[in-house]
């Protein structure tokens, strides 16, 4: 059932056994779970309105906090793109050239739970084997393979807030309370079990909604928020104690850099392009993108990274004046056709890119956000050493030559065109050690009894795929271990 | 009549513009290119090129980063460590042949990452070396 959090009177308290705290992606689908079971549950979730409680100050790179999220039923997926694929297995390696990487588990044990998030993200099949995707395109096999290989993202349009609304509402064991805004989780004395949550309604009336259990899953960046906000016992804030709560603020890493020269276009054109493909055999819209095999990241110690290209123009029209000295040779070799590469890099953890408490509040009265995203001179070389890569095998195979437009500084604002893609990761990171990580394994708040977090802010690191896929299969596997600890 | 070893005065002519355009160490970068006895290979491996101007623009760029490979003995030399024998087989091929051979070469050196990036550009290592070559002499085009 829905409820109208405005509806209940000042100073209620409600009981469940499960408290649900955001209905994105995440919360959605640890609900989806808990539905026909014997316990109660309770969802808390915000509306429209509240949508300007999501403003924050920012102090890195320039960000949209209002823009980048959504306040209602459904989260960000009310206005996601649909862009899905898996984390690749090396994204869960402990790489020692990526500080502070590795996940406790593989992407294997992850694989029947990433199943599963497919079905409910409505994905079809879960085939990620370029190979299904370029039968009919034999002819570019031989760029295929070696160093540089093809990855695939599918495609859906489903909205959560939609598409799982009425079955949540129906349900008999989970309350969801709209308009409900959780501003702090409260513990008892000793600080190690959570006991309730207050939750404020914009328009003035308070309530408290008591659990067993708590669940937090209101994203990246107010997920960090909400702990650092319920300080009373603990003063730095919940799973806090190692002062990581907010640190490692990872986005992907969006920008148009580098120029190839190609003298077969149609070839590369045809499996990178940015735009989506109708059709594969299983029904779903898919995009190609252009990588590197695990074993090239690892052999040159790089971290994960995919690009597409946006057609510049022809050779034969000059091209962008910082070519027009090298055109000549480029036509020597039968280069024909420009194009700009659109990156998408994974970012290594960096403990400075933060998510902090800010000196303003919000309408109800709570500190607001302070976004500090920051990229280091090491995402940059690794950038440029990527494209490198690529280069060189666009080189070896004939296609053409690759134009590096990074610089080779340590300029850490490397490129006033990269930008995020909305995508907030890992602020409460997940590490079996509490010196190292915010949630443990079970994605368990170090420290606490009862308090667990879903959503990509328990990622470690973020590889380079859309994150909601990866965040659904944390959830099932995360509901999975709440319903064998409620029985 | 032309080539490394005898001069025309329409080429030293452009040699000379060149040198001016370069500066000192230039200068004695292209002295070193009126070998008396260049090495024969070197016309072979310029003729490769249908359109040398543009070649001779990354060549010029690459010898300004490498000025210890101004020599174009030095470039032959080096072109052809690229594996035991390799001298032999550029030498016997014929133009078809000899391109086919370069490219292999080209293919190897971006394979294993011997690359020179100019500009921005990732170039294998073989091909600045040909453009190179190319800056350094005006030999006839292979047919």
């Amino acid at each position: 059932m829905f409820i109208d959090a405005r509806q209940l009177p000042e100073e209620t308290s409600v009981e469940t056994a499960v408290c649900i705290i955001g209905a994105g992606a995440a919360g959605i689908t640890v609900a989806r779970e808990f539905i026909g079971r014997s316990f109660q549950v309770g969802a808390l979730d915000y509306d429209e309105a509240t949508q300007t409680l999501c403003d924050g100050e920012n102090a890195g790179r320039p960000y949209s906090l209002i823009g980048s999220r959504m306040r209602y039923f459904g989260g960000s997926t009310n206005h996601w793109g649909g862009q899905c694929r898996p984390l690749d297995e090396i994204d869960f390696e402990e790489r020692d050239w990526v500080p502070h990487s590795g996940w406790p588990f593989g992407r294997s044990h992850l694989d029947p739970f990433y199943e599963r998030a497919h079905s409910i993200c409505q994905l079809g099949a879960f085939v990620y084997d370029a190979a299904a995707y370029e039968a009919r395109i034999d002819s570019r096999a031989a760029f295929i393979g070696r160093r540089v290989v093809t990855k695939i993202f599918r495609y859906t349009s489903t909205l959560f807030g939609q598409v799982y609304r009425d079955e949540i509402r129906r349900s008999r064991n989970i309350t969801t309370y709209l308009f409900a805004n959780v501003v702090e989780i409260e513990t008892d004395e000793s600080g190690r079990t959570a006991t309730r949550v207050r939750v404020a309604c914009l328009q003035g009336n308070k309530f408290w909604l008591s659990a067993k259990l708590f669940i937090l899953a209101t994203g990246g960046i107010e997920n960090p928020r909400l702990l650092l906000l319920s300080n009373k016992v603990h003063r730095a804030g919940l799973g806090n104690q190692y002062d990581l709560v907010g640190r490692f603020f990872m986005e992907h890493a969006c920008f148009k850099s580098g120029i190839l020269a190609l003298t077969q276009p149609t070839v590369l054109e045809a499996l990178y392009a940015t735009n989506q493909e109708p059709g594969d055999h299983h029904g779903v819209m898919f995009r190609r993108c252009m990588s590197l095999s695990g074993d090239t990241l690892r052999r040159h110690r790089l971290a994960n990274y995919c690009a597409w290209l946006s057609h510049l123009g022809m050779l034969s029209d000059g091209g962008p004046a910082h070519i027009k000295g090298f055109a000549q040779y480029l036509k020597e070799l039968k280069a024909v056709s420009l194009y700009r590469l659109v990156n998408y890099a994974e970012q290594a953890p960096n403990p400075d890119s933060r998510v902090t408490l800010g000196s303003g509040v919000d309408a109800l009265g709570r500190n607001k956000v302070r976004l500090n995203w920051r990229m280091t001179p090491k995402d940059k070389e690794n950038a440029r050493r990527v494209q490198s890569v690529i280069g060189q095998e666009i080189g070896r195979v004939g296609l053409g030559r690759l134009m590096l437009e990074l610089s080779a500084d340590d300029d850490p604002d490397w490129s006033p065109d990269l930008w995020g893609c909305y995508h907030h990761m890992g602020t409460t990171h997940m590490h079996v050690d509490p010196r190292k990580g915010v949630v443990d394994e079970n994605s368990r708040v170090h420290g606490l009894v009862n308090l667990f977090i879903a959503g990509s802010s328990v990622f470690p690191t973020s590889g380079f795929a859309n994150p909601t896929l990866t965040i659904v299969a944390l959830a099932l596997r995360l509901a999975d271990h709440i319903k064998r600890l409620m029985t | 009549m032309s080539g490394f070893g005898e001069i025309s005065r329409r080429r030293f002519l452009g040699r000379l513009m060149w040198a001016l355009a370069l500066g000192a160490p230039w200068r004695a970068a292209l002295a070193r290119t009126r070998v008396k006895t260049p090495d024969p290979l070197a016309w072979k491996l310029v003729g490769t090129f249908h359109n040398r101007h543009g070649a001779r623009i990354v060549g010029l760029d690459y010898l300004r980063s490498a000025p210890e490979e101004a020599n174009v003995n030095r470039l032959v030399d080096l072109i052809c460590s690229f594996r035991a024998g390799w001298r032999q087989e550029l030498q016997y091929a014929d133009g078809q042949q000899l391109r086919k051979l370069l490219l292999l070469q080209q293919q190897q050196d971006f394979e294993h990452g011997r690359v020179i990036v100019l500009h921005g550009w990732i170039f294998s290592e073989t091909e600045v070396r040909l453009c190179g070559l190319t800056a350094l002499s005006q030999a006839p085009t292979l047919r």
